[in-house]
C-alpha cells in the first residue's frame, strides 16, 4: 500500500469514525482490508481507494468502517489477564465460597458483550455449574443498542476469531451464515444483561465477588474516576477481586493481587 | 531429540497473496519467515530444521495439510512445531479431525493480524 492510499484510508475512518490509525500500521490495515478487497474483487489497495474516492457504494464504505471498528474489544481481551483469573483469581474464590457455593459477578462497561462471555466461558469450564452452584454473571452497559447486541451475542467471523482459542469457538458457538457466529444459548443464558450507568445508580448491584471493569475508566476525569473505585470498593465482598484494565494505576484502599495485570484485591483493614 | 528454531514460522499455503500478507505478520512479530507451496516443499523445510512454528493450509495442490500434519508428527523432533492451521472450512467435525491430528490451533480464513496473534498465544507459541 502506498503513502498516498494509508493516507486517504487513515482520513476516511477518522471522519466516519473517529478512530485514529497511528502512523506505520499500514500493516495492521493491509491485514484487515485484504478480505474486503477479494469480496469485492479489487486487484490492489490502489483500486480500492480509487473505488472509494469515486461514488462510492455505500456497501463498500460501511465494510471498510467495520473490518476497523470492531478493534478495541475482542474475547479474552489482553489474554494475560484472562489467564491469571483462571489459574488463580477463580480457584481462589470457589475455595474461598466452597461452603455456600454461591458467587457474583460484575462485569461493567461490556460493550457488545466479549468479556461477559470470556468470564462466562472460564466460570463454565471451571466446573461449577456442573457441581450446582449458585452463579450469578450481571453485565451492564450505558448504551441500550449495544446491549441488545450483546444479548443477541452474534459476531463476524472476525470477531468470533479475535482472542477465542478454536476449543472454545467449537464448543460455544454456532455458525449462522458464511460470516456470522452465534454464542450458545447455554452459555448466553448464564449472563444478565442490564442497562446501568457508572455515576448514577450502580449501589443496586449490591456486593460482588468480582468486578471486572476494564474498558470505562479512561473515559472519566481524575475526580469521577476516584468516586466511581472507592464505590466499587464498597460493593466487593472482603476477599473479592477487582479486575481493571492493564495498565492501571494501583487505586487507594486496594493492592495488587496479580502484579502489573490490573488486577487488585482491598488492602487489610 | 532436535529442539525446533525458536522465533521461526514456516507458512505454507499455495496461494502467494496469503504467504505474503502472513510473512508481514509474523515478521511484524519479530519471527524468521520461510514459505512453502505445498506439504511436500514444507516436508523439505523440516527436514532441514523444524520451525517454531507452522501456519498450514488444508488444501493445496501436491501434499496436502492434513497429510502434511501426519507426517510431521509422526517423525523425530515433528511434535516440537506449534502447528496453527489455517483454511476457509468451518464444519466443526472437519476442525475437529484436524485438531485430533495434532494441530495446536485453528484459524477460519480470513484472519488478520489480531488473530494471528491471539492463536499464538493460546497455542503458547510466543
Amino acid at each position: 500500500m502506498n503513502t498516498g492510499d494509508f493516507e486517504f484510508l487513515r482520513g476516511f475512518l477518522k471522519g466516519k469514525s473517529g478512530y485514529t490509525l497511528e502512523e506505520g500500521k499500514t500493516y495492521l490495515l493491509e491485514s484487515r482490508l485484504w478480505p474486503v478487497l477479494r469480496r469485492w474483487n479489487y486487484p490492489d489497495f490502489s483500486t480500492l481507494v480509487l473505488a472509494m474516492r469515486g461514488f462510492a457504494d455505500p456497501r463498500l464504505l460501511s465494510e471498510v468502517v467495520d473490518v476497523m471498528m470492531d478493534y478495541d474489544t475482542c474475547f479474552f481481551r489482553d489474554f494475560s489477564p484472562f489467564q491469571h483469573l483462571k489459574k488463580s483469581v477463580l480457584p481462589q474464590l470457589i475455595d474461598n465460597r466452597k461452603s455456600n457455593k454461591r458467587l457474583r459477578v460484575w462485569c461493567a462497561g461490556v460493550a457488545t458483550g466479549q468479556e461477559a462471555y470470556s468470564l462466562a466461558i472460564l466460570l463454565k469450564e471451571s466446573g461449577i455449574y456442573a457441581r450446582n452452584w449458585k452463579v450469578e454473571i450481571l453485565a451492564t452497559d450505558i448504551s441500550n443498542s449495544i446491549l441488545d447486541a450483546a444479548r443477541q451475542a452474534i459476531y463476524t467471523q472476525f470477531a468470533a476469531q479475535r482472542g477465542l482459542p478454536i476449543a472454545y469457538l467449537l464448543r460455544y458457538f454456532t455458525q449462522l451464515s458464511e460470516q456470522k457466529w452465534q454464542v450458545n444459548q447455554d452459555l448466553r443464558k448464564l449472563v444478565t444483561f442490564q442497562r446501568s450507568n457508572l455515576l448514577e445508580d450502580i449501589d443496586s448491584i449490591g456486593t460482588c465477588d468480582l468486578i471486572v471493569c476494564r474498558n470505562v475508566m479512561v473515559d472519566f476525569d481524575e475526580t469521577t474516576h476516584v468516586q466511581i473505585l472507592n464505590r466499587l470498593g464498597r460493593m466487593l465482598s472482603k476477599d473479592g477481586y477487582l479486575v481493571l484494565g492493564k495498565d492501571a494505576a494501583t487505586p487507594d484502599g486496594f493492592v495488587p493481587a496479580v502484579e502489573g495485570e490490573g488486577i487488585f484485591r482491598l488492602a487489610p483493614a | 531429540m532436535q529442539e525446533p528454531v525458536k522465533r521461526t514460522c514456516l507458512v505454507v499455503d499455495d496461494s502467494q497473496v496469503v504467504r505474503k500478507i502472513a510473512r508481514k505478520i509474523f515478521e511484524e512479530m519479530g519471527m524468521s519467515v520461510y514459505e512453502a507451496a505445498n506439504g511436500d516443499e514444507a516436508v523439505t523445510v523440516c527436514r532441514g530444521a523444524m520451525p517454531g512454528v507452522i501456519m498450514l493450509d488444508w488444501k493445496m495442490p501436491g501434499m496436502g495439510g492434513m497429510e502434511f500434519l501426519k507426517w510431521l508428527r509422526s517423525v523425530p523432533g515433528g511434535e516440537g512445531p506449534k502447528v496453527i492451521f489455517c483454511s476457509v472450512e468451518t464444519d466443526k467435525k472437519r476442525i475437529a479431525q484436524v485438531l485430533n491430528a495434532g494441530a495446536n490451533e485453528y484459524i477460519i480464513k480470513p484472519f488478520d493480524a489480531d488473530i494471528i496473534r491471539d492463536k499464538l498465544l493460546w497455542a503458547d507459541a510466543l
